[in-house]
């Protein structure tokens, strides 16, 4: 039943597409890519309690090397190199899984409001969904690009079709951009394809198949292969670059992210959202799914450059956000900003800070999403987003305002609010850090430095800073000022009930996940992000030990 | 009592205001706007907080004498079932401070009521002023670094909200902005220090409260157990040092220390309820309350840096008060001064005194600063003292609260007159004088050399500017001739709702020194800084009374301070400016009073340095952005068409000549052929006939050639 | 005796029949009809080759009827069925739009 509702997530938004592109009227479209969007936020809720249950079940053998990978399906798809069919969730997946069902559901709703051939956008976009359903549940290498790509080609069309004045360069620079990615992505299943199994002491040759993600990550020979001193050692590190290359463009982090401003600059508010929203996170998920836990030894190898990506892209994309004047712009270039924290998190292998950037993408899937419909609630009315000509918002639509201080401050990482345990957690782990780097071996960088994280870490508090200058600055522009006439939205202008159906569900989310982060979040990844990590780090400290001992 | 009952009476005493915060902005919106809904929405947050005052006495007095309470909650997991601890703790500083909040805050509620009668936002207003209170009450019942970061912000964030509240004017909306800022500078510094301390000692991050809770669980135990002393770090702990500053840059930013004050004057764009209880109860107290938690674990190096940085604030800002014309901002440089007081005390490890003066403070100050409204609030939104003057008669109940509050911060006590222990004196003085001592004995810790005695010199001096700018405040407001015909003419007493709270704080400001505060903040005095090889090794407890030897044997020195300087602000002020005007127009005490009257220029530094140098790298990131790394990948996406092209001219040329060729050939003879194709049917059947036939004949040969063959 | 040849001798002239109508017949009915005639020639040569491609061996003597001639039979009557059906659809429209039968007219698709 449970096997039977995770693959309904990927399939039935993907025949909701057919049944969307047939549908004899625009209004059917967009009530069944409602209803299709409800049932999968539905399954989803079910999910959530049916994975309690299986964990809490005595039968489960919960092993560090597997995790617990609930409800698989298995099946084989192409027999001839070894692709399967395999689908399946856990911990990890899950808060993201709800986390797309609760944004579909409100960004179709904010889809409504869509003039052009309707019918299209709705079947792309539940093209887009089966997509992301199919990157967050896919276990096998390859069936998660097929998804990886799958959520790609939608997204060209959506941008494209519907998007602003210079829609075809910023759909078909989003397009390349992360084609590229994606080749670097098809490099490494091919290296992996052929090397995994050259692997001496596999632990089953018949078994592990080279495409299958759980079984790369927990079979101790391919990462000691791939691992420090092994026969794939400077394979094992190129194959992280390009997969850590893939990734970070879809996160993006800077200096791959000149596709994401134009991206969302020129998509129509529905397509900001869900690209902020989910399509980000895609990278990161990937991060903590294939790349870390395959090449745990390459990740050591690799932290410091990795940690100070993150750190330049905080800095750097909360200056870049001060100095926009186009009101999207800022809110896309902020996310730049706040995805670094989720890149710091991870680079500072410390559990604290995987539970980090696992927060914060979450907590940043909520508070962008809400930053770009507030945009786009003016946008619609003012019809330029032109940040000096703004003025008196707050007089003139209270209620709206009310809803946008949750949502920007969100933003800005007050806590309380969802923004902020991300941030803090990520920052602490950054700390922390230092008890692992002081006692690591020489091949690691910064071995045995204590400073280099209070560095690093004092660095990107200072993001916090920088945040509060152009979150405020724009908040000063836009919202206050006394009420101006042609800012002054009544009878048909007024923000609809619809429009307050998007916002409210997405500022009570940021409200509850800022107040009570780990009711709704680590509970459920509590275990599965921590078996997860020991595998990354069990290992990697052993190696660290060993080469000490060297 | 037993500990829960009085844990819960915190929780509620901090909760209810978050609670009217909620109703007030979600179900008394829903009512309409005129007056009297909005009044019922005031006075409801008034009854929230009468319930939160009572809450806290009850919890006050119950609490006796008794090892500090501490819970933990679940909220935030940092590893493998753990969790950074945040939750109520609730010790004697807590339950006092408890009660002074909310005491102050339900008077500041009540004068709201009058203050803001007529504005159409006053249900917002008292909303946010529910949220700050309860941040407010959040910082002050921290058990962890944690947790009062949480609420430091919350308190950053409702700042923003009241001081930018006449957002619809620039000036608020670029005070309110630049307070949160600014608050967030020093809060960035915060979080270095906490990132620091949260790793160094591990999970332990409890508050060191004193000496019970100074065990495994404190923040200083967990050092002490890895034996780092903090008074005595070793340069292997340089850590720590960077640790305590980090935190302290959190307090200046709260506190408006040097250089990061330069909010608070500005704040006074909000309306003035929010400059009473930012001034006195909530936000100013919280940094220095702050640095009072982690005093223990401040080394020498920090504690130096503290003090000096109150020193520097204590000077600067007392000077800047006494050529300030409005009257509002007069006080906020009193305010900076007077925090500054307390942070030089902090740092010369006179923790009772520093928080006891905090107390005393927020009672005179709250009251001074209402006065304030009321004088402003009648005299039509005038705030320059020039235009004041004589407004005694018309405002008797105000003028009194105002000066019994300038006494008190004046320090005013009767010298040598004494009955036993018990000195006739306002209660600002015992705590002033509590700090000098302090000073003094930390004067001749670091070094009797001439820098070592401007840490007790100066604070006495300050005392004298500290009693002359009140009393040019006071006379220039309320004695004299009315230098503004009309306005003077329409003023008049306000109404009970405003009057009420500034006396009732006025009085509690005159009798602080009596009712025993010092006594119960020095039970909870962390063992530290008594014991306190604090700063040198010395027992600081007796070296307080080396301070007090000492400033007993000049007492006439202190205690003749107000009256020396009321005197002469008095006959300098009587008759207005005319005076002054006549002083500042001599040659070098006029580029004097320039450099101050312009606070030695630091607001304009620091707006070119740090706005407006922020903002120039941002728009060279931005440019940088824009036209390097986004042209690099338009520069490959250019050249990858340029590219396609050629290879496209290639392909057309090359490839599909060869292609097209064939196809031409192919068309060719199709089109040769297509006359066949008549579209007449008979044709078509002619054709297939003549076909059958012509084919049959071909067979028939061709079977009888072979069979002629055969 | 009748025999194969007698068979074979109609089913031409049958089909020499039809062949001629539809070669000089004008009217596409005629047409039609002079394509039904060819396509039962061809029926009565398939169903005579059936009958006399089998040994006459009784079944009960383990004889094998041959049925696939008249099987082919039947199959054309069929298509010829459908093939008359569409045809004369075809036809009902061509003299709805050009209010004549006549197959002369009908050069359209000349390539």
């Amino acid at each position: 039943m449970n096997e039977f509702l995770l693959n309904l997530l990927i399939f039935l938004p993907a025949f909701g597409c057919v049944g969307c592109l047939l549908a004899p009227r625009d209004s059917a479209a967009k009530s069944l890519a409602l209803a299709i969007s409800i049932i999968c936020l539905i399954i989803n809720i079910f999910l959530l309690r049916a994975y309690f249950v299986y964990l809490a079940d005595a039968n489960i053998a919960y092993s560090l090397q597997n995790g617990v990978m609930a409800f698989v399906t298995d099946v084989s798809w192409i027999p001839a190199v070894g692709i399967r069919y395999t689908i399946g969730m856990d911990g990890l997946s899950l808060p993201l899984l709800l986390l797309t069902s609760i944004l579909n559901v409100v960004i179709v709703l904010a889809s409504y409001s869509v003039k052009t051939n309707i019918k299209g956008f709705m079947g792309l976009y539940l093209l887009l969904m089966a997509g992301m359903y199919g990157v967050f549940l896919s276990l096998d290498f390859f069936l998660f690009y097929v998804f990886f790509e799958v959520s790609l080609l939608p997204m060209y069309f959506l941008i494209g079709v519907w998007g602003g004045p210079r829609k075809e360069y910023a759909a078909i620079k989003f397009f390349i951009y992360t084609l590229a990615g994606s080749v670097c992505l098809l490099i490494v299943m091919l290296g992996l394809y052929f090397l995994v199994p050259r692997v001496p002491g596999l632990s089953d040759a018949n078994q592990i198949t080279s495409f299958n993600m759980i079984h790369l990550a927990s079979d101790g020979a391919v990462r000691d292969a791939f691992g420090l001193g092994g026969e794939f050692w400077s394979y094992g590190k190129a194959f992280f670059i390009l997969l850590f290359i893939a990734f970070a463009i879809k996160v993006p982090v800077a200096p791959f992210h000149t596709w994401l401003p134009d991206a969302h600059v020129e998509a129509p508010t529905p397509i900001s959202m869900i690209l902020a929203g989910v399509l980000l996170k895609m990278g990161g998920y990937a991060l903590m799914r294939i790349t870390y836990p395959i090449f745990p030894d390459a990740a050591m190898w690799a932290w410091f450059a990795v940690s100070l990506l993150g750190v330049i892209s905080i800095i750097y994309g909360a200056f870049c956000a001060m100095a926009q004047t186009d009101w999207k712009k800022l809110v896309a270039y902020s996310s730049v900003s706040h995805m670094g924290y989720v890149l710091l998190g991870l680079g500072v292998l410390t559990v604290t800070g995987f539970n980090g950037a696992y927060f914060q993408m979450i907590g940043h899937g909520i508070s962008s999403a809400m930053m770009f419909y507030l945009v786009g609630v003016i946008y619609e009315r003012a019809h330029h987003r032109d940040l000096n000509r703004f003025g008196g918002i707050w007089n003139s639509m209270p209620t709206y305002t009310a809803w946008a201080s949750i949502g920007f401050f969100a933003g800005l990482g007050l806590p309380l609010l969802c923004g902020f345990p991300g941030e803090a957690l990520s920052l602490l782990g950054a700390f922390q850090a230092t008890s692992w780097i002081t006692t690591a071996a020489d091949w690691v960088p910064f071995a045995g430095s204590t400073s280099i994280m209070y560095i690093l870490g004092g660095i990107a508090a200072t993001g916090a800073i920088l945040t509060a200058g152009y979150i405020l600055w724009m908040f000063q522009r836009v919202y206050m000022g006394p009420a101006r006439e042609e800012y002054t939205y009544t009878g048909d202008q007024a923000v609809k009930s619809r429009e307050y159906a998007v916002m409210i569900p997405l500022g009570l989310l940021a409200i509850a996940l800022g107040v009570l982060p780990s009711l709704f979040v680590f509970t459920m990844t509590n275990d599965t992000v921590h078996a997860f990590f020991k595998i990354v780090r069990a290992d990697a400290v052993q190696q660290v030990m060993t080469a000490a001992g060297q | 009592m037993t500990d829960q009952l009085i844990s819960n009476l915190i929780v509620a005493a901090w909760l209810a205001p978050a609670a009217g915060f909620a109703i007030v902005i979600v179900l008394f919106s829903r009512m309409g706007n005129d007056q009297n809904k909005q009044n019922t929405a005031a006075w409801f947050t008034v009854a929230v907080m009468g319930f939160s005052l009572l809450c806290s006495i009850i919890a006050f007095v119950g609490y006796g004498a008794r090892d500090p309470i501490v819970e933990t909650w679940n909220w935030l997991p940092i590893g493998v079932g753990e969790y950074a601890p945040i939750g109520p703790m609730v010790d004697r500083l807590t339950v006092t401070l408890f009660v002074m909040v909310s005491l102050i805050s339900l008077l500041v509620h009540l004068y709201s009521v009058g203050y803001m009668t007529g504005d159409p936002k006053k249900r917002r207003f008292m909303a946010y002023m529910q949220l700050f209170t309860f941040s407010m009450l959040g910082i002050v019942s921290a058990n962890s670094l944690l947790h009062l970061f949480i609420f430091w912000e919350m308190v950053g964030l409702t700042s923003y909200l009241l001081i930018g509240f006449w957002y619809e004017k620039r000036a608020p909306q670029l005070a309110c902005k630049k307070a949160f800022f600014m608050n967030r500078i020093g809060d960035a510094g915060f979080m270095l220090g906490f990132g620091i301390l949260f790793f160094q000692c591990g999970g332990n991050i409890l508050l060191p409260i004193n000496a019970a809770a100074n065990g495994g669980d404190s923040m200083l135990g967990a050092l002490l157990a890895q034996g780092i002393d903090p008074l005595n770090p070793g340069a292997n702990n340089w850590w720590l040092t960077l640790a305590g500053i980090g935190l302290f840059c959190g307090a200046m930013g709260k506190s408006a220390q040097f250089p990061l004050h330069t909010w608070l004057p500005d704040a006074m764009e909000g309306p003035t309820p929010v400059s009473s209880i930012v001034h006195s109860a909530t936000m100013v107290a919280a940094g220095v309350y702050m640095t009072a938690r982690i005093f223990p674990l401040l080394t020498p190096a920090a504690l130096l840096f503290v003090a000096t940085i109150g020193l520097v604030t204590l000077i600067t800002a007392a000077l800047i008060a006494c050529v300030q014309t409005d009257i509002k901002r007069v006080l906020a440089y009193s305010t900076l001064s007077q925090l500054g007081y307390m942070v030089l005390g902090l740092g010369c490890g006179s923790y009772t005194f520093a928080l006891f003066h905090l107390i005393t403070h927020a009672f005179f100050k709250c009251s001074l600063f209402q006065c304030a409204g009321s004088v402003i609030t009648v005299c039509h939104h005038e705030k320059e003292l020039p235009q004041y003057g004589g407004l005694l008669k018309k405002m008797p109940w105000t003028a009194t609260a105002f000066i019994l509050s300038t006494l008190a911060i004046a320090g005013a006590a009767i010298p040598i007159v004494k009955f036993g222990d018990f000195s006739v004196a306002f209660g600002g003085f015992f705590s002033k004088d509590g700090i000098i001592a302090g000073a003094y004995t930390y004067s001749s810790v670091i070094g009797d050399a001439g820098f070592g005695k401007l840490y007790v010199w100066a604070p006495v001096c300050i005392a004298y500017v500290t009693a002359f700018y009140m009393t040019r405040a006071f006379v220039l407001t309320f004695l004299g001739k009315p230098r503004n015909q009309a306005i003077h003419d329409h003023a008049h007493e306000t109404p009970w709702t405003m009057v009420v709270p500034q006396l009732v704080l006025a009085l509690i400001a005159m009798i602080a020194g009596y009712i025993g505060i010092d006594k119960l903040i020095l039970e909870t005095a962390p063992q530290t800084a008594l014991a306190a090889g604090a700063v040198t090794g010395h027992e600081l407890h007796e070296n307080m009374h080396t301070g007090y030897h000492f400033v007993h044997g000049w007492v006439l020195l202190f205690g003749g301070a107000w009256i020396v300087s009321m005197i002469i602000g008095l006959l300098i002020y009587r008759n207005g400016f005319t005076i002054t005007d006549r002083i500042v127009r001599i040659p070098v005490i006029k580029q004097v009073h320039w450099l101050i009257y312009n606070k030695f220029g630091f607001d304009g530094l620091f707006d070119i340095v740090v706005i407006l140098l922020g903002k120039l790298v941002a728009i060279i990131i931005g440019s940088f952005d824009k036209y390097i790394i986004d042209g690099l990948v338009n520069l490959a996406g250019w050249a990858g068409k340029q590219m396609a092209f050629a290879v496209g001219i290639f392909d057309d040329q090359v490839i599909d000549g060869s292609v097209r060729g064939i196809a031409e050939a192919a068309k060719g003879t199709g089109g040769m052929l297509s006359t066949t194709h008549s579209g007449n049917l008979r044709r078509y059947i002619m054709m297939m006939a003549g076909l059958s036939i012509v084919g049959l004949f071909v067979i028939l040969a061709s079977v009888g050639l072979i069979f002629a063959s055969a | 005796m009748i025999t194969l040849e007698h068979f074979m001798v109609l089913s031409a002239i049958v089909f020499g029949c039809g062949v001629a109508t539809i070669l000089t017949k004008r009217n596409a009915i005629a047409v039609l009809i002079g394509i039904e005639l060819v396509l039962n020639a061809a029926n009565i040569n398939l169903v005579a080759f059936n009958r006399y491609s089998w040994s006459g061996e009784a079944v009960s003597a383990g004889g094998e009827p041959a049925v696939e001639g008249i099987m082919f039979a039947l199959f054309i009557i069929v298509v010829a069925a459908a093939e008359a059906a569409i045809a004369l659809g075809i036809i009902l429209n061509f003299y709805n739009m050009h209010s004549t039968v006549d197959i002369e007219r009908a050069n359209l698709m000349k390539g």
